[in-house]
């Protein structure tokens, strides 16, 4: 047993200097990370133009305007009111028109596009049959009183 | 959320005008038919010879008060639509403002509702024109 004490104790101090030597060299290596990571802060520190950090923020919902809304119902009724009056028709049309345009202005949508598209289409249609029904109302009259009501 | 709130309670309002607007003009429209307001007929029916557009409406209005939705859906089918959707969300949303919102939100709106409504028209007015002049079915 003594000796095998005193053969290990040559070998315990070896370790213990092992162990003091391991500790130096990793508190050197750490005081090294240290150093370097001081140093790469000092590098971005210097840096004048940082880029900001990207925001992610939720896309905004399209909301419909309640003249765009109006505007389309108005020009769909002024090209069904054809059939009714066309004098109603025309002044439907040109509310659906103004309607739309002014919902334009609050900020461009498909449905205020497709207002004015409508009552443009209404308001030609119903602009052309007046024009022919007053211009050539009597010829295409005296034409179907001769000819039968062919349709 | 709350600008979709708000397009909804400027349409529900607008649709209450609507809807007695509405009412103003079929009393009217009754009333002033003896005296031949609108005995004329269509002028795109005398004047080009081809159903227009709202050819058909006032007989399929006609048909819905009389209860017949079939016969309503083949005069106009936008008759029928506007009267369904139309209904549907003002009596959900007065249902639902009355009740504060407590059991159920109401009938939303949508824009494809309008853009559907377009679709129907075109489809009815080629159709029918399609209809009279190839097949000779008439409304």
């Amino acid at each position: 047993m003594d000796g095998n004490n005193f053969s290990n104790e040559p070998d315990n101090q070896d370790n213990l200097s092992n162990q003091n030597e391991q500790t130096t060299e990793s508190n050197q290596n750490e005081q090294t990370t240290e150093s370097n990571n001081n140093v790469y802060q000092d590098y971005t520190s210097n840096v004048q133009n940082q880029v900001p950090p990207t925001q992610y923020s939720a896309p905004e919902e399209k909301q419909t305007n309640v003249l765009a809304v109006v505007g389309m119902i108005l020009g769909i009724l002024s090209i069904i009111a054809c059939c009714l009056n066309t004098y109603i028709a025309i002044i439907v049309g040109i509310a659906g028109l103004v309607c739309s345009i002014l919902s334009q202005k609050q900020g461009k949508s498909g449905m205020a596009i497709a207002g004015i598209v409508c009552s443009i289409i209404g308001l030609v249609l119903n602009l052309s049959i007046l024009v022919i029904g007053l211009v050539a109302g009597p010829a295409l009259q005296e034409f179907v009183n001769q000819y039968g009501n062919y349709f | 959320m709350n600008q979709k709130k708000k397009l909804e309670d400027q349409l529900y309002y607008a649709g209450l005008i609507v809807f007695v607007l509405s009412i103003l003009a079929l009393w009217i429209y009754y009333r002033l038919l003896p005296l031949q307001l609108f005995a004329d007929g269509c002028v795109w029916q005398r004047v080009l010879g081809i159903y227009c557009p709202g050819c058909g409406g006032t007989r399929a209005v006609n048909a819905l008060l009389h209860g017949n939705i079939l016969l309503s859906l083949w005069y106009h089918p936008l008759v029928p639509y506007t009267a369904i959707l139309f209904g549907a969300f003002m009596v959900s949303q007065t249902a639902a403002r009355s009740t504060k919102y407590r059991y159920f939100k109401g009938m939303r709106f949508h824009n494809w509702f309008l853009y559907l409504a377009l679709v129907i028209l075109i489809i009815n007015f080629v159709g029918k024109n399609l209809l009279r002049f190839v097949w000779n079915i008439t409304l």
